[in-house]
């Protein structure tokens, strides 16, 4: 089962505070993410959202403040320790390497000791495709894939080191209309059976609301309002998220 | 547990095999006519740019081929049982062997720093890399011998110690790798530049270290121009004439690499041995283009 | 809460590893191999004060030798270009049987080594020889031995850089831009000169520069057929040599340190250029 070996993991990010050269992307954002939980990070562009992401991600570091992966400070933590599972928006599939070697990728880069047996190997492989729909892919390369095809690719590669918290920034941002909505009631549903802390970064309102149990929303560096998604479009907190979220109404 | 919703998401999904792509306009300037030069002037550039490559490049090629077998097979076979000539080609191959490796693992780490990193001074370091084109080669060699020559910095000390590097092998290595070195960095630099560094990254999330990382994500994507880079490396370091003459000493047997062997044996009026140690040199060259023709198809 | 711990410095977020081995690397590589040898150039240079450097530097024969050097090399960067811009545009618009192979054969000078230039040339050229003799012959031109040798072996070392920099900047434009022209009523001349032009204007310049700190410094393809006779057809990398020869190294190194200087001057150039060519492109 590709299941997490652990139970799902608390993050906590306490009033992170992270600058550019000509801006500032975070201005002490604090935010906390509850066990098995599908969180939005909702904004316009600019908003600071993708930058909150790759924070928790380990793929950037903040000026102040810190991250917390279950009460455990993690702010200074490598990413290659942090158990994180990446989707990057462009899916970032290792173009020369087969959808098998893509997804078996994590588990063969563990050192000798951890990693397990080529045959087990295979077997999660498999069981990952199966999962993500893409049973029969495992020889073909990311260019023979279709845009869909290969965010699942980059989901099952992800899932694939057991992540403790799953990251996606911006999952459907390259895909059509048609396309995206199906993926996203898809992993709505995969997230509700696998139970693993999820966050994701939009800028598509229905996206949010329809799928996430909390969404935060964010504008100019700051958190606007964070609820579940009939409060924030019944009771916004301001008027940025009423302008924000005009029009888009839960399901 | 897939469900039905599952189930139907991967049927939609699939059915998209690509996002939607328009046919392309031709790119071709045949088919569009307000773009298209007349015949009659396309032939003349045609013709203009193929006498010019023909005059200045294909003759000078042939001329290496038909000199050097101008006395026939054997005659062009002797020269290569000329204990000079075959301690020329050892020397050539020496330098070489040691030059390219050194420069490929330096083109690799100053790609790799100069691509995924920023830092000041980058601009700086690029265009330091870019110097061996701009210098003339007697230069390249002559910096050398003033500090390991006789009078050089290191002069006296070298003497001491007996040690030559100057007039000497190691002489000939260090000029060979001033002169080569920018040829793999300035292939692998730009070409990770356009890469980016996403891959990278997703390999880090993916819980595997720097070597894992360059090893099975970096160098499979920028494996062609590695190749390109490390076979004009050596053609060039092959090749090296005048950074190689003023440090070697043209001591016959001892310090002559193919190239300067070639000036020698044509000094002596000896055509058919110079030309037929360079053609060895001019097979190199068609070699290289060939593979780098290889190596753009398969890009 | 307060907040945790504060990561300060800015170097400390590189997520990719091994920026400090392979930048130190690097940066070791480049001194030993580049940089001491140069800066020993320098230093033996100064060491000879100001006057006597200046007087070395100046004398008949150096000055001469700047002459055919520098008259050669822009004169030969000169016809590359005009040619180069011909082949480029020939190789990215027309198509026709042989292409491929004069495509590749551009860069013969790239993989061909200096002195195996030098002496075919050499050969081609002299005046007994089967093209030499005849040109001889009919038009009282000598090739060989007279800058005019020198000439043609520069252009065959520079070939490939103005052919190489046009052509990419060729390939990358989009004919739309000729076709809106012609649709706004100017005529295929007019669209080459104001559109096509100044598109490869700054690859053609840079080209050009290459061209000419490649023929500056070049050595072995232009000695065999040069002739090299002092203040006629010596170029200033032979000068260098014949006065190491002579054991005249202060007069070898302050030449040197004038080619140096010049060098830099042309790299910074470049630079500037590609840079220049890189802001303009129509993206």
């Amino acid at each position: 089962m590709a299941r997490t070996s652990q139970l799902p993991m608390k993050i906590e990010a306490k009033e992170i505070v992270r600058r550019f050269r000509d801006h500032v992307a975070l201005n002490s954002v604090s935010l906390k993410i509850e066990e098995g939980e599908l969180l939005a990070l909702l904004g316009p562009s600019g908003s600071g959202k993708t930058t909150l992401l790759r924070i928790l991600a380990g793929l950037d570091y903040p000026d102040s403040g810190g991250v917390f992966f279950d009460e455990q400070d993690a702010t200074r933590l490598k990413i290659q320790k942090r158990r994180v599972g990446f989707v990057f928006q462009h899916y970032t599939l290792f173009r020369h390497m087969t959808v098998f070697n893509n997804v078996a990728f994590g588990l063969n880069v563990l050192s000798r000791w951890s990693r397990p047996r080529k045959s087990e190997i295979k077997g999660r492989v498999h069981e990952l495709l199966r999962l993500v729909q893409l049973s029969g892919y495992e020889n073909r390369l990311p260019t023979q894939l279709s845009g869909g095809q290969q965010q699942r690719v980059a989901l099952a590669r992800a899932l694939a080191i057991q992540p403790r918290i799953l990251l996606l920034d911006e999952p459907f941002g390259a895909l059509d209309t048609k396309v995206r909505k199906e993926l996203r009631t898809w992993i709505k549903q995969l997230q509700q059976d696998l139970k693993i802390t999820t966050m994701f970064v939009t800028h598509n309102q229905d996206e949010a609301l329809e799928i996430a149990d909390r969404v935060v929303i964010m504008n100019n560096a700051r958190i606007e309002q964070i609820g579940t998604p009939s409060k924030v479009s019944e009771e916004p907190a301001t008027s940025f998220v009423w302008e924000f979220l005009r029009g888009h109404m839960t399901a | 547990m897939a469900s039905n919703a599952g189930r139907r998401a991967k049927k939609s999904v699939d059915s998209l095999v690509l996002l939607n792509r328009m046919e392309p306009i031709s790119s071709s300037a045949k088919s569009r006519p307000t773009v298209h030069d007349p015949w009659w002037i396309s032939a003349f550039f045609i013709l203009c740019a193929s006498l010019f490559l023909i005059f200045f490049l294909l003759i000078p090629l042939r001329t290496v081929f038909s000199e050097a077998l101008a006395k026939g097979l054997d005659t062009y076979f002797a020269t290569f049982r000329d204990p000079a000539a075959l301690a020329a080609i050892q020397l050539t191959g020496l330098v070489a062997l040691i030059a390219v490796p050194l420069n490929l693992v330096f083109g690799v780490c100053a790609a790799w720093a100069i691509a995924k990193f920023d830092f000041p001074g980058k601009n700086l370091l690029i265009t330091l890399i870019d110097l061996p084109f701009a210098v003339s080669p007697v230069v390249s060699g002559l910096i050398y011998v003033l500090i390991f020559g006789a009078q050089g910095w290191l002069g006296p000390f070298l003497q001491e110690h007996n040690v030559q590097i100057i007039f000497a092998v190691p002489g000939i290595v260090l000029a060979t790798i001033f002169v080569t070195f920018p040829f793999v960095a300035r292939e692998l630099i730009p070409l990770m530049q356009a890469q980016g560094s996403d891959e990278e990254q997703a390999a880090l999330s993916l819980g595997a270290n720097g070597w894992q990382t360059f090893w099975h994500v970096t160098l499979p994507n920028v494996r062609w121009g590695l190749v390109y880079g490390v076979i004009l490396c050596n053609a060039r370091a092959m090749g090296e004439f005048g950074a190689v003459s003023v440090v070697s000493g043209h001591i016959r047997g001892l310090t002559n690499t193919i190239p300067l062997h070639v000036e020698i044996l044509y000094n002596e009026y000896n055509f058919v041995a110079a030309f037929a140690m360079a053609s060895l040199l001019a097979m190199l060259a068609l070699a290289t283009l060939v593979i780098k023709n290889l190596v753009e198809q398969q890009t | 809460m307060t907040s945790s711990s504060t990561v300060q410095l800015w170097w400390k977020r590189r997520i990719l590893p091994g920026f400090g081995l392979t930048l130190g690397f690097t940066l070791i590589y480049l001194s030993l191999i580049v940089l001491i040898p140069l800066s020993a150039t320098f230093v033996k240079a100064s060491g000879l004060g100001w006057e006597s450097f200046f007087r070395a530097v100046t004398t008949p024969r150096a000055l001469a030798s700047y002459q055919v050097s520098f008259g050669t090399s822009l004169l030969a960067a000169a016809i590359n270009s005009i040619f180069g811009v011909i082949v480029a545009w020939v190789l990215v618009r027309y198509h026709f049987p042989g292409k491929k192979i004069l495509d590749t054969i551009v860069d013969l000078p790239f993989a061909l080594p200096t002195s195996v230039a030098g002496i075919s040339l050499a050969a081609i050229y002299a005046p007994n020889s089967w093209l030499g003799g005849p040109i001889l012959a009919w038009t009282g031109v000598k090739i060989a031995y007279t800058q005019l040798g020198i000439l043609v072996a520069l252009i065959f070392v520079g070939l490939p850089f103005v052919v190489r920099t046009v052509q990419p900047v060729l390939e990358d434009l989009d004919l739309e831009y000729e076709e809106a022209a012609a649709s706004l009523g100017a005529s295929r001349r007019q669209t080459i000169l104001r559109v096509v032009g100044p598109e490869i204007f700054p690859a053609l310049l840079t080209g050009f520069t290459l061209s000419f700190a490649r023929a500056v410094g070049e050595y072995g393809s232009v000695v065999f057929i040069a002739g090299n006779m002092p203040m006629k057809t010596e170029i200033i990398p032979l000068l260098i040599i014949t006065k190491l020869e002579q054991y005249d190294y202060r007069g070898a190194t302050a030449i040197a340190v004038v080619m140096l200087i010049i060098s830099f001057i042309l790299l910074f150039l470049i630079n500037g250029l590609q840079r220049w060519s890189k802001s303009k492109k129509i993206r």
